[in-house]
């Protein structure tokens, strides 16, 4: 993006630009405000909500990062399936009053959040103390793209993951068929 | 041609574990055909390792595969260890289901698979490969450890294996991320390239990249402080499971590890300090979580995190120009050797459903059985380092080459872990000859598994008496 | 120097032998057991393909041109550190060809000679096992490439002959001979190691072979010199049985008879001599090295024959006799004469092991009575073993022309013509009293009138599987002396030119009159020491009661009790106080301390081994953290 610019600097609110700073601010106060439903909350389904509309959030970041493709695709695979998944997996573990999450102890409570914190600021210390060049060919993340690399330069990874697939199948089926034995 | 020589293998036990899957749907082949079957795979793929063991290093396919993999001496002497492990990993498994229920035919499916992805690991060059080629093995093994659902521990323990490995999972991912963002690209040689221009500790997003993916494998090798794992899934999983895990994986996670170090001698000397560090922790951390086991099983797991330790001073002392990893290959070996005929002889000598599997439980085997006492005595006193062994001329070899490279206090605090842990080792041979037998130590008729025990624990004095250092 | 393939095979066919037969016997040992038949013919297989490759590599050194005749074989290298890189080779030259031949001839002989005498044995394979491994070292131990190859060897007959002679391990004394030959052969060990570390130390950078040593033999410094040669000795004595720690040796006889002829024939107690001699190049360099050596031996010589005169247990003699010879052997390899030591070695490991063999053959057929008053008039009984004993003794006495003569002959007159002649003196008059112990031995049990009537009755002549071994090595010990028959009767002395290359060895230049005055003196104690024997022996006589010098010689100077009052006891001692007083309150309180600590350091580790994913993966976090901060710190921007 730009460098940073001064207040004076910052476009009129009702411009293009503008209305676009907002929807980023929006965007960040989505993701915040899902995060932290995801934290907080006593029930396991609330706090799956909260992921889903945490994801959300990021999803618009990939947006405002040119990257259309992956939007869409965390949209589908992290709120859409990954999600759902979850949801299944807590309706059927557990009856329905142990279907909170654990009591705060000492350990996951204040450490979790200062561990939490220690990470936030060395992931910002290591971004703010990079000089970031922008790439010389500027990727677009389209599907075509990422079809054409997956093809050219990544056909290695391309031919693996059937094979992960395939393994993630077989893995499946005998655990879930619970041993037909020979 | 030289090509597809060096892929061979990996075609050899990808298509083996597909044929070994197409074959489980046929009425007509059952259990000891399949075992038959998968262990002759094994021996198969180790023997086509074998084959194309003396071609160069080079990377196959280059226009194809634009240098996603690489072969070196390293890799193939890695391939091979990590086949021989598939393959008495294999015997081990057939003895373990004469007498335990619960198989599933799918089972040397998922270890061919699991050893595929293995090999890819040893081979990968490029990080994104390497994450795949890691999900590979990783899935296969998750498959493998609780396969039977109905058990709680096999459930529990996949569960805990399956959780922290995606949560290291996810650090591996996010340091692809860094280092894409700092070098442009996940192809080794380029990032080799690029360290070699703008210098390893200038380049912040490299350093947390490295840092990130360092962290993934380090939790899949099991160091200090991401080991605690170890011990509750090495116990729930099944005995050749275990043994396959303790050795092929720990074979293929540290042949990645000195690739990756060996990416820059910048790399490998801004991680020198840590990797003292977590050398030390994860061998005394070990030893003490083995001391206070009653489990044999979690005793070995235990002591697992301590031959970690070990093969991270190898990796401290590795040196980027003249890296043959002969040191740490020849570790890997003497350690598989002893801990698959370990396994291989509690395969058969746990009789049903795991039943010995405490100390306790071996008091006065030598009386009954003395062939595998004396097997598991070897086997025991090549884990404790006691020449003439193969784990003792490993130990060798490693503290050597810390004394080489100038970290005298590693070497000897190795020295003093080895000693530390003859308090484990030898508590098991106290127990199995002199005390009195409390057992009978029945056990289904059965020949591979013993035989396979004989076999290594030959093998555990052969390869000591002939060191090949490459 | 090329690589010949087939060395490696000479001490691994039998070291293959003894691994098969361990196996089997173990296998066995519970129920189901194998013939003897197989056993024997398995167990001979080995020594006499080794006799066979050694005929061989001894023909192929003879085509090679003298100064070229060597063969070396490297199959792998054994270990590497640093610079030094050690070899598992071996080495093919005169002297170790020489040696090879006798070594698996006799011990062949031994070998079938041991099927007859073993026979019933409930460890009869494990005795084969044993000989075939005691054979097998003692290969290595030859035919090693360097003074460490040489090692193993030497530590593996060390092991042996523990093995051996606490054979029949029912009896607590013969346990406690096997230990007692041990340690005394470990202080032996000791001197050698360290003459090893020395000789390293001094020259051994440009490689650790003999090659190369003798190479370089002369860069050793003089003070140097000295102690690698007498610190070499030492080990010598303890394996060869010299003063002062040669009494492992007489008690050794605890073994079956078989393993006493091939300790004191072919293996074992020649070690020591053929160290010597393939030292010869740093002998040479430190005459006085070799004086001490020669007087040791001498000594020891004069001793073992003073304790000989008044033995009554047969193997006991024959053992005296060994130590004896030893020193003859030890006193020719220190007058720098090592050809002539190696040479009664060679004629000496044939009338011995016949002896001995002999010896075996009379016990068997006694039921195990080994006390010569005991025996008595034997001849008729025994003929075979007669007339081949009678050849073994006269060889041993020294009289001419069987093998003994000439071999001792040549050590006397080298002794005399360097010089020594001290040495030759003692010499000759330990010669005479050889021929009076031998022919005492022999006089009391073959001839006169039986003193034990019973047994006499009962004993019949061994088997054929016996008594052709003793046939065989009858015919070596009357001929054996030809093979290096002096100038002086126009022979050509075959085996000191045979050796010649592989000994740094000057041949002293003496006139005929030392020559005759050698050969005379010998001849004339052999006639005095065997008249004296004759007197008083011959007709039968009955077991004397000694007194004076003669009790003290026959306890043999009280030399175990003297070892046993200065060292063993205040060694006893000293340990006895240091377990009462050091032990439990120095160093095990803090030995029993650290166990305790390092127990409840487990515990607390299995505690933070709680179980939940959950803290495992904070653990982890908390290891991420820590170790990031500290990465940050040293990036440098």
């Amino acid at each position: 993006m730009n460098s940073p610019a001064s207040f004076m600097d910052a476009p009129a609110l009702f411009s293009a630009d503008g209305l676009l700073g907002i929807i980023f601010l929006i965007m960040i106060a989505v993701t915040l405000t899902g995060g932290f439903i995801a934290a907080t909350a006593e029930r396991l389904v609330r706090a799956l909500a909260g992921i889903v509309i945490c994801f959300t959030g990021v999803a618009g970041f990939y947006y405002f990062l040119n990257s259309p493709f992956m939007a869409m695709m965390q949209i589908l695979i992290y709120v859409g399936a990954i999600c759902i998944t979850i949801s299944f997996a807590i309706m059927l573990a557990a009856p329905e009053r142990t279907r909170k999450t654990g009591p705060a102890n000492l350990l996951s409570g204040p450490l979790g959040f200062i561990i939490a914190a220690l990470v936030f600021g060395g992931m910002c210390a290591l971004a703010l103390r990079t000089q970031w060049e922008p790439f010389a060919k500027s990727a677009t993340g389209t599907v075509r793209e990422i079809g054409i690399e997956l093809l050219t330069n990544h056909s290695m990874v391309f031919e693996l993951i059937s094979l992960v697939l395939l393994i993630a199948i077989i893995g499946a089926i005998v655990i879930a068929r619970g041993g037909r034995t020979g | 041609m030289q090509d597809l020589m060096a892929i061979l293998p990996l075609v050899a036990t990808g298509a083996g574990a597909i044929l070994l899957m197409l074959a489980a749907a046929f009425e007509s082949f059952r259990k000891e055909g399949i075992s038959i079957m998968g262990i002759g795979l094994f021996a198969f793929a180790f023997f086509v390792q074998l084959a194309v063991a003396n071609s160069g290093s080079f990377a196959p396919y280059s226009g194809v595969l634009n240098g996603m993999l690489a072969t070196s001496t390293f890799t193939k002497v890695a391939g091979l260890i990590i086949l021989a492990c598939g393959f008495f990993s294999a015997i081990a498994a057939q003895a373990y289901f004469t007498q335990n229920k619960g198989f599933v035919l799918e089972f040397y499916c998922l270890m061919l698979f699991a050893a595929c992805g293995m090999l890819l690991l040893t081979m990968a060059a490029e990080l994104i490969t390497l994450f795949i080629a890691l999900e590979i093995m990783s899935l296969a093994i998750y498959a493998l450890v609780g396969y039977d659902r109905k058990s709680v521990r096999r459930s529990e323990a996949v569960l805990k294996y399956l959780m922290l490995g995606a949560f290291a999972g996810a650090f591996y991912i996010m340091g692809t991320v860094f280092i894409y963002a700092g070098a442009k690209s996940t192809s080794f040689r380029v990032i080799t390239d690029v360290i070699a221009t703008t210098g390893f500790l200038s380049n912040p997003p490299l350093v947390g990249g490295a840092f990130l993916i360092l962290f993934a494998f380090l939790f899949k090798a099991a160091a200090f402080p991401f080991h605690a794992w170890v011990v509750d899934v090495y116990d729930g999983a099944p005995l050749p499971v275990t043994g396959f895990m303790a050795t092929a994986v720990k074979t293929a996670v540290f042949a990645v590890l000195a690739n990756f170090l060996m990416i820059s001698s910048d790399l490998q000397a801004a991680w020198v300090d840590y990797l003292f560090y977590i050398a030390v922790f994860t061998m005394f951390a070990g030893n003490l979580i083995a001391i206070a086991q009653n489990n044999l099983k979690r005793m070995l797991a235990a002591s697992g995190i301590v031959h970690s330790g070990y093969l991270i001073i190898a990796l401290v002392a590795i040196q980027a120009k003249t890296f043959t990893g002969g040191a740490m290959l020849f570790y890997l070996a003497a350690y598989a050797l002893a801990t698959l005929g370990i396994f291989a002889a509690l395969s058969y000598l746990a009789g049903e459903e795991e039943r010995r599997v405490s100390f306790d439980d071996f008091k006065g085997l030598a009386r009954v059985r003395p062939y595998s006492a004396a097997c598991i005595s070897i086997f025991l006193l090549s884990m404790a380092g006691i020449p003439p062994t193969a784990g003792f001329m490993g130990k060798f070899y490693i503290i050597a080459s810390a004394f080489q490279a100038g970290h005298v206090s590693l070497a000897i605090l190795g020295i003093v872990s080895s000693i530390l842990s003859m308090w484990y080792y030898l508590r098991l041979i106290v127990l199995m000859y002199f005390r009195e037998p409390e057992d009978r130590f029945e056990v289904a008729e059965m020949t591979l598994a013993p035989l396979g025990t004989i076999i290594l624990a030959i093998c555990v004095f052969a390869i000591s008496f002939y060191p090949v250092v490459l | 120097m090329e690589q010949t393939t087939y060395l490696g095979f000479i001490p691994l066919l039998p070291l293959a032998g003894a691994l098969v037969l361990g196996v089997m016997h173990v296998a066995t040992c519970q129920g189901n057991r194998i013939a003897e038949k197989l056993y024997g013919i398995l167990g001979c297989i080995g020594p006499v393909l080794s006799f066979i490759l050694a005929l061989k590599l001894f023909f192929s050194l003879k085509g090679l041109p003298a100064p070229d005749r060597f063969l070396t074989h490297e199959p792998f290298t054994w270990f590497s550190v640093g610079d030094l890189t050690v070899p598992m080779g071996f080495l093919a030259d005169p002297l170790s060809s020489l040696m090879l031949l006798f070594v698996t001839f006799v011990g062949s002989l031994i070998h079938v000679y041991s099927i007859g005498y073993m026979a019933g044995d409930k460890n009869f394979g494990k005795f084969f096992a044993y000989l075939n491994l005691f054979l097998g070292s003692m290969l290595i131990l030859v035919l090693g490439n360097s003074p460490l190859v040489m090692f193993v060897g030497w530590e593996g007959v060390g092991l042996c002959s523990y093995l051996l002679i606490s054979f029949y391990s029912e009896e607590r004394e013969n346990v406690v001979a096997g230990n007692k030959a041990f340690i005394v052969n470990r202080i032996g060990d000791l001197g050698f190691v360290l003459g090893m570390a020395f000789l390293f130390w001094g020259i051994g950078a440009d490689g650790f072979d003999y090659l190369s040593l003798k190479a370089n033999a002369h860069n050793l410094t003089p003070a140097l010199g000295i102690t690698v040669c007498l610190l070499l000795f030492v080990g010598a004595t303890g394996k060869s049985a010299q003063i002062p720690l040669y009494v492992w040796l007489p008690d050794a006889m605890a073994g079956p008879t078989p393993v006493s002829a091939l300790i004191h024939a072919a293996t074992m107690v020649t070690a020591g001599v053929y160290m010597v001699a393939r030292f010869s190049f740093l002998y040479i360099e430190v005459p006085v090295a070799g004086t001490v050596v020669a007087w040791i031996g001498i000594l020891t010589a004069l001793l073992a024959a003073v304790f000989g005169m008044f033995q009554n247990d047969i193997k006991k003699i024959l053992a005296y006799s060994t130590v004896s010879q030893l020193g003859y052997m030890f006193a020719g390899v220190g007058v720098a004469a090592y050809s002539a030591g190696i040479f009664h070695v060679f004629t000496h490991a044939f009338f011995k092991a016949l002896l001995f063999l002999g010896a075996g053959s009379v016990i068997l057929a006694l039921h195990h009575q080994q006390n010569i008053w005991k025996m008595g008039g034997l001849k008729k009984k025994l003929p075979i073993t007669y007339g081949t004993v009678l050849v073994g003794s006269l060889a041993l006495a020294g009289c001419p022309p069987f093998a003994g003569f000439f071999s001792k002959d040549e050590i006397l007159f080298s002794a005399l013509a360097t010089g020594h002649t001290g040495i030759w003196f003692i010499g000759v008059i330990v010669a005479g009293m050889t021929a009076y112990y031998t022919f005492r031995m022999f006089f009391v049990v073959f001839h006169g009138t039986p003193r034990d009537r019973h047994s006499y009755d009962h004993a019949q002549e061994s088997p054929r599987v016996m008594t052709i071994p003793l046939i065989v090595l009858a015919i070596g010990a009357g001929f054996a002396g030809f093979l290096n028959f002096p100038a002086i009767f126009g022979g050509h002395q075959q085996v000191s030119h045979w050796l010649a290359p592989s000994l740094a060895e000057h041949h002293p230049d003496a006139g005929l009159g030392v020559e005759f005055l050698a050969i005379g003196g010998s001849v004339l104690a052999f006639v005095i020491g065997i008249s004296i024997a004759y007197r008083k022996f011959f007709g039968g006589a009955e077991e004397p009661v000694y007194r004076g010098f003669c009790k003290f010689a026959a306890n043999k100077f009280y030399v175990d009790e003297l070892y046993a009052t200065i060292i063993v006891r205040p060694y006893r001692f000293i340990g006895k106080a240091i377990r009462q007083m050091i032990e439990p309150y120095i160093t095990d309180a803090p030995a029993q301390g650290v166990p305790w600590l390092y127990r409840m350091t487990g515990w607390v580790f299995k505690v933070v081994q709680v179980g939940y994913v959950r803290v495992y993966a904070i653990y982890m976090v908390i290891g991420l953290s820590i170790m990031s901060l500290l990465i940050s710190q040293s990036l440098n921007l």
